[in-house]
Order: structure tokens, then sequence, then C-alpha cells
């Protein structure tokens, strides 16, 4: 009875819902590079289907693409068909879901979007306060001010 | 949409330092990320291996002595936004007679010019520096004042190689003392270096399977037979100590007795991928040729670059070549004597010529690439006084 079960695992599907109602189904292999969803399915081990209540169903099926595809051709050509938005949502849905992979190649996206770019379009794109007072501010930017030659207009 | 803060760590550690110390102003939070130790090494790390992106310049140490100029440092091209160092820490060098020799992954060994025992690693960025302790025991045998320096780095430590010439020989040989930056420890090797019967070109070695290589000398020493009788080049294998003889390309040394014969060798493609190796370029007649190691084993070499300095539109009508490097094993980076020019080597930039900036130091400009990051200095860092 073990034997049957394990050699039927590797082509066993599992459903993922994701937060607005989307259904995929993927194989098993491919959702254990979720770690998120792997703890699920330790946990219970006859789940059928895994609710993902953080992640949209458009960004879902991206992140299961990426796991079927990932190589090194793939991840740079990856990060170029998405908008910052999408980008970000990509991190968090990476980020919840625990897959490093993706994770990694997504913050080195946005990281390079950004490299160039002012503070000021940063607190933009990350929606951040500015909590500096404006002394701490002016202080910062005479401290580095080598670093502000050269900065990209928004 | 707001990002967790752990996610804003994992982004900005793949930022070059200048991005980061730019986003110091952006919030509170930010600005302390790269105090942190697990930051900076997290970002060292994940800079490792990346192409440099500036470059610093400086007049030849001889020069250096008697009319100092300021150390520059120059963005590359397409990085003239994202890469840089602070001014003041540029200033404090130069006013201090110092010269750089190498940097790696953000680290740069320098020496005094006018006191050769004190050798340092630095990091512009995180303005801390640590000098290398000298024992006694080397000081006394060793001339350091001749010693040639060079610096490797991995992904958790430093080795700073000191070549100190045996001269008691007809045909010099070097002595090889290494310093280890993590442990502080110096190793000297069994075998010393032997270059054959040339000089060698230290101030361009290129590390690659394992060995030191450097290129020797053109000009006519040596009739035939002699082994040296044409250039070469010699590997210090830095495991066992064997040094080994290369062979160059024969068209490159053809008229290599002719005076106005310049080469140079140094890394090629990526270290990381199977396509890394070492190329060698030459300069003669305003035409600059590269070919590149496609087989080690075998000393088999392939021309892939030949280029008239004419034919590039440079802005100068004096088109003397004086100096050249190749960067990130891909640029060809060459200076005449008012500007410094780059030049694509592989697919993707293949004959691209830009202007890198103009230059005031003088006749053999010498070229440094650099990467801005928050690696440490190691042991007995200090932080440096400007």
């Amino acid at each position: 009875m073990a034997e049957e079960k394990s050699q039927a695992s590797s082509s066993k599907m599992l459903t993922l819902k994701a937060s607005d109602g989307v259904l995929f189904e993927v194989e098993l292999n491919i959702a254990k590079e979720m770690k998120t969803v792997q703890a699920y399915i330790d946990d219970c081990e006859d789940i059928e289907t895994i609710p993902i209540p953080n992640v949209l169903g458009k960004h879902l099926a991206i992140v299961i693409e990426y796991i079927k595809k990932t190589n090194e051709e793939y991840d740079a050509e990856f990060e170029k068909q998405w908008n910052m938005d999408d980008l970000q949502l990509l991190l968090l849905a990476a980020n919840y879901l625990n897959i490093s992979g993706l994770q990694e190649c997504l913050c080195k996206a946005i990281a390079k979007r950004i490299e160039n770019k002012s503070p000021e379009y940063v607190r933009k794109v990350f929606n951040i306060e500015n909590d500096h007072s404006p002394e701490e501010e002016a202080k910062l930017r005479k401290e580095y001010k080598w670093a502000f030659e050269g900065v990209d207009k928004d | 949409m707001e990002v967790p803060q752990d996610i804003g760590f994992e982004i900005f550690s793949w930022l070059p330092a200048k991005s980061i110390c730019k986003f110091k102003s952006t919030c509170n939070t930010f600005s302390k990320f790269s105090e942190e130790t697990l930051f900076r090494k997290k970002q060292t790390q994940n800079l490792f291996g990346r192409d440099d992106t500036c470059l610093f310049i400086q007049s030849d140490e001889v020069s250096q002595r008697y009319i100092p100029k300021r150390i520059e440092l120059y963005s590359l091209p397409k990085h003239q936004e994202s890469s840089g160092a602070p001014n003041n820490v540029l200033s404090f060098l130069s006013k201090n007679t110092t010269s750089v020799i190498a940097s790696s992954n953000g680290l740069v060994l320098c020496h005094n010019i006018n006191d050769p025992l004190k050798v340092f690693i630095c990091n512009p960025i995180t303005k801390s520096w640590s000098f290398i302790p000298i024992p006694e025991s080397l000081q006394i045998n060793n001339n350091f004042a001749n010693a040639k320096l060079m610096l490797h780095c991995s992904l958790d430590d430093y080795k700073v190689y000191f070549l100190f010439e045996n001269t008691m020989e007809w045909n010099p040989t070097y002595t090889c003392s290494v310093y280890h930056g993590k442990e502080g420890v110096w190793k000297t090797m069994e075998r010393c270096f032997l270059p054959g019967g040339r000089d060698m070109k230290f101030d361009m070695p290129v590390f690659y399977n394992g060995a030191l290589h450097f290129i020797s000398n053109s000009g006519e020493y040596y009739e035939r037979p002699s082994p040296f009788y044409k250039p070469y080049i010699m590997s210090y294998n830095l495991e066992n100590g064997i040094s080994t003889m290369f062979r160059l390309p024969r068209e490159a040394i053809r008229d290599c007795h002719r005076p106005c014969n310049n080469m140079g060798i140094f890394n090629w493609g990526k270290a990381s991928n199977s396509n890394g190796s070492i190329c060698l370029v030459k300069i003669r007649k305003s035409t600059f040729t590269v070919w590149y190691l496609r087989d080690y084993e075998s000393c088999s070499w392939e021309k892939v670059f030949k280029m008239r300095v004419r034919a590039m539109g440079l802005k100068e009508k004096d088109l003397d070549v004086t100096s050249f490097t190749v960067v990130n094993g891909n640029l060809l980076v060459f200076a005449t004597n008012e500007r410094v020019y780059s030049c694509g080597l592989d697919d993707k930039r293949f004959m691209v010529i830009e202007e890198i900036c103009q230059h005031n130091c003088g006749f053999n400009p010498h070229f440094i690439s650099y990467l801005d990051t928050y690696r440490s200095c190691g042991i007995n860092a200090k932080t440096m006084p400007c």
C-alpha cells in the first residue's frame, strides 16, 4: 500500500486556489517548490485544495510558470515583461509562498530598476513616508552629496 | 502597496553602494540598513563577480613621486549614474602619496609611494582601512621597495601576494609570500617563481586556473636558439609553485624585436562561466589586435579583434596610444595623451567606442577597475581619518 502511494505521488495533482477564486491544478513536485505549500501538505496530508489567500490568480499563474521554466536564460528575460507594480506583487507572492529562486530574481530586478532613481521615486514606489526631520535629511544629502551625482529624472 | 522591511532589506542588498548611500535620505529605516553587519555581508556577496563599474586612473608611480596628482575615479560607460566613491576619500588618498595597486569586490589595495612598508587594504565606501602587518623577518630578508604586489579576493577571504626578487642569480627568481586577510597570517611558497630570462610585466597579473600569469617584455636580448628569444607568458601555479611557459600567438611575436611594440595580457570573459580565459592585446603601428586563449592545455590562441585607432573616430588629432587594459573581460580601455576611451570586445558592444574622460595623468596612466561594495577590510580594520 505504501509503495503504491509513493509511486503515484510524483504525478499526483494538487489544486491551488488564488485569492480571487481562480483554481490552478499543479503537479506535486511543482507545488513543493513553494515551501509554504509544502508546509501545508506536511501538516495535512490528504489535502487536495490549498487556499493561497494573498495572491491573485494573475500572479499565481506567473509564479507557477516560473517554477516550471526557470533556468539562467529564462530568468534573465523573465523580469522584462512586468511593470514595477507587478514586480512588487510577484515579490510579495514569492515571499509568502517562500520560493527563494524567484525571490532573488525579483529582488535583483527591482534593484536594477531603482538604482539610478531619486529617493523621492523610491518612496513613491515602496509607498513609504519620509520620516526624517528636515535637518536629518539635509545632513544626509550633504554627507552623501557624491552619491547624488547623475540621478535619473523620475 | 507597502513593502515589508525585510523585503526592502533584500532589495537594497542587490544595489551598488552609491545607490544605497543615495537612498539613505528616503526614510529612517532604509538609512540604517548599511550599518548592519549582516546587510554589508549580503551586499558584498550579492555583488561578488559582478562587472566593475568604475575606473581608477593615476599617473605611473615614478611620476607620482615627483608630481603628485590626484587619484581620479571615473565611471565606465553605462554606469555613470549608479557607481562611484566619496570624493573626500579620494582626496585623502591622493594627499598621502598613495598608489592604488589593485581592486576586487570593493576592496582596494594601496601602498604609500614613499614608505613601501605601508601597505593597506581599504574600502572607500565604509571609509575603513587595514594595514598589512609586515613581520620583521620578512622585512630583513626582502626589499619591499621593489616588491610586486597582487590582490585576489574569494567570496569570504582575500590574499595579497608579494613577489620579492632574489638577485643572486643571473636570471632572477622571485620568492612569493602571501598574506591571508581573514586569518591575518603570512605563508611563503616553497617554490620560487622562475620567470626565465626576460623581465616580466608585473603590473598586469592575470589570475586564472589556479595560477598567476605574467607576460614578458619584448626586445632583442637573446639570440636563437635561446628559449627566451621570443617573448612569452610565464605562469606560477599558486598551489604547487611550478612555473610554466606559455607561447604567444605566432602572429603576435613575428615582429616583436622591433621597437614600438606593446603587449599585455588580461582576464578574458567571465571567470564564473566556462568562457573565462586569458586574452592578449597588442598595439603596433596604431592598430589593436586581440587574441584569446581558446585552449589552455594546448596553448592555442584565436584572434578575435583587430582595429586601427584611426578608424575609431576619436576626437584628437594626435592618436598616440599610451597605455591600455581590458576591464571585466570584455572592454578594452586605452588612453591617448588627452583622453581615455573604451572599446567593446564582446558581442553586445563589439567595436563600440565611448569616451570615458579627459585625463592629465601624463604619459603612462594606470587603470584599475573598481566596484563599490560594503565589503569588510578584515581584521585590524580601522576608520580612515577623512
